[in-house]
């Protein structure tokens, strides 16, 4: 299958810690998506995580400015500290951000109605998406998810790195009850079957295509998809 | 390499060699839904990748001692030419383990070695009460392969260290490489020429499989994933995306389990 890739899981940047040596420079990251077909890629930079999200969304918005291949996700902390720039969405289209994420755990603070009520009801209302790391430690967990989902039930939600082992137990009554909960690929490729029962349960239409890179190889990912027992529709 | 990687990526397999799987699970799972737990079905997914062996632990011998090790005899006799088996040893049950290792001169055609599981036993592998098996499996150069986890007082490489001092000649797989703890994994790897590395929770995360590769080569890694918990194509494709060369990737998914169990199959 000679498929082309739109990845929504990649980081670029520097880690504060990388005892992996993991981290590459953007054009090593392009230059390998453009070798396995990844023609466009929603990325967030790493800083936003591990400086502050005012420096790393600032710094994702130059970098992707002028390639054409990238869109991006801010980081949003609670509005109340006044920490980070506020775009209208006007804005955030022209520089091509497509979605927001949040670091609950690092950055001290709890992803909820009381803190977030107005923009997320505004965010479900214009089907804007969260992009929320359940995996990481840095993010939210499930629970965290299942809370945030009760109070905004028609939110836009990609799950993102759902979990080392098989996360069924935990997303498929999510893509049950809420309608527009999305599970990015990287993790169900791994687990043996995942992705095939849950495009069996729910439709392909709830999977994006996703790789983890660069804490993960993206010739995993395209592999496992490429040759999962689905249909040929629902890979592309 | 790109051109092994092309071939892999088209046709869902590699043609010139098969993959040896040296670390796999069978049956139902309390922690995880695992949708393809029959042998008939694993059997179809092994077939679609090139998988032409896996050596498995079942589920049921390690935590249901009840069951033990008869399901996993069954298995590997229904379909010989697909599976081998690892004999559990829980070490709760010394008298399970008495009667497994009297019959398993019997199950040669079964077993290739013995699978440990201290983490979710919580007995160290030190702990007198598998001494039995390390002895048996010295003297009769059986394989064990036992999860390994850095840090860990169970099965740590702390542990680990005890058990390779005191059982020089004991060919030991250290399941997911000591996770975490990679550093003490290779030095453990040159301080002990049986030991052998495996590949199941490490390569899902790059680097490490490349700093295994630059510090003792390929020799001493061995092909692994828990299947069915975790998918073929998947792993495999690790090896691509981690730039080995055809004949690193030849030796970790096919020759240096093909050498190591060559006595068995």
């Amino acid at each position: 299958m000679d498929c082309k890739f739109f990845d929504v899981n990649i980081w670029i940047g520097k880690p504060m810690n990388d005892e992996k040596n993991i981290s590459v420079t953007v054009e090593e990251t392009m230059e390998k998506m453009s070798f396995l077909n990844i023609e466009k890629a929603i990325v967030w930079d790493i800083s936003q995580r591990d400086v502050h999200p005012q420096i790393g969304n600032e710094k994702l918005i130059k970098e992707i400015s002028n390639k054409e291949q990238f869109y991006g996700v801010l980081t949003l902390l609670p509005f109340q500290t006044d920490e980070i720039k506020i775009y209208s969405f006007k804005e955030l289209k022209e520089k091509k951000i497509v979605g927001f994420n949040f670091f609950p755990k690092k950055h001290n603070f709890i992803l909820s109605k009381i803190s977030f009520g107005e923009f997320l009801a505004e965010l479900e209302n214009r089907k804007f998406p969260i992009f929320l790391d359940v995996m990481s430690g840095f993010s939210v967990d499930y629970r965290d998810v299942y809370s945030i989902l009760s109070d905004f039930p028609k939110l836009t939600c990609i799950l993102c790195n759902t979990g080392m082992w098989n996360t069924d137990r935990f997303t498929w009554p999510l893509l049950e009850k809420f309608p527009n909960v999305y599970l990015e690929s990287s993790l169900l490729s791994l687990n043996e079957g995942s992705l095939e029962e849950t495009v069996k349960k729910f439709g392909a239409e709830r999977i994006v295509f996703g790789s983890g890179f660069p804490e993960r190889y993206f010739e995993s990912s395209i592999a496992q998809l490429t040759h999962a027992k689905i249909s040929k529709g629902d890979k592309v | 390499m790109n051109k092994l990687w092309e071939e892999f990526l088209k046709n869902g397999k590699i043609e010139s060699f098969p993959v040896i799987d040296v670390h796999c699970h069978m049956g139902f799972f309390y922690g995880s839904h695992l949708p393809y737990i029959e042998p008939e079905k694993m059997i179809e997914r092994m077939e679609s990748v090139g998988v032409k062996l896996c050596v498995f632990a079942h589920h049921y011998s390690l935590f249901n001692p009840d069951i033990g090790n008869k399901v996993v005899i069954e298995i590997v006799k229904k379909y010989p030419d697909k599976f081998r088996g690892y004999c559990s040893i829980n070490p709760h049950y010394q008298n399970n383990i008495k009667n497994d290792i009297n019959s398993y001169d019997k199950l040669k055609d079964v077993y290739v070695g013995f699978k440990l599981l201290p983490d979710y036993h919580r007995v160290p592998l030190s702990n007198k009460r598998y001494q039995i098996v390390f002895e048996y499996a010295e003297e009769n150069k059986s394989i064990i392969l036992t999860h390994t986890w850095g840090g860990s007082f169970y099965n740590g490489e702390n542990e680990v260290e005890k058990i390779l001092k005191k059982y020089r000649k004991l060919k030991l797989i250290l399941g997911h490489s000591l996770h975490n703890c990679w550093d003490k994994a290779i030095e453990i790897v040159k301080n002990y020429e049986n030991v052998y590395l495996e590949l199941c929770a490490v390569i899902d995360e790059r680097g490490v499989l490349e700093k295994f590769i630059e510090k003792i080569g390929s020799d001493r890694i061995l092909y692994g994933t828990d299947f069915p918990w975790f998918n073929h194509h998947y792993y495999i494709a690790s090896l691509f995306g981690a730039g080995l060369s055809e004949n690193e990737i030849k030796k970790i998914l096919y020759l240096n389990a093909f050498y190591l169990l060559k006595k068995y199959t």
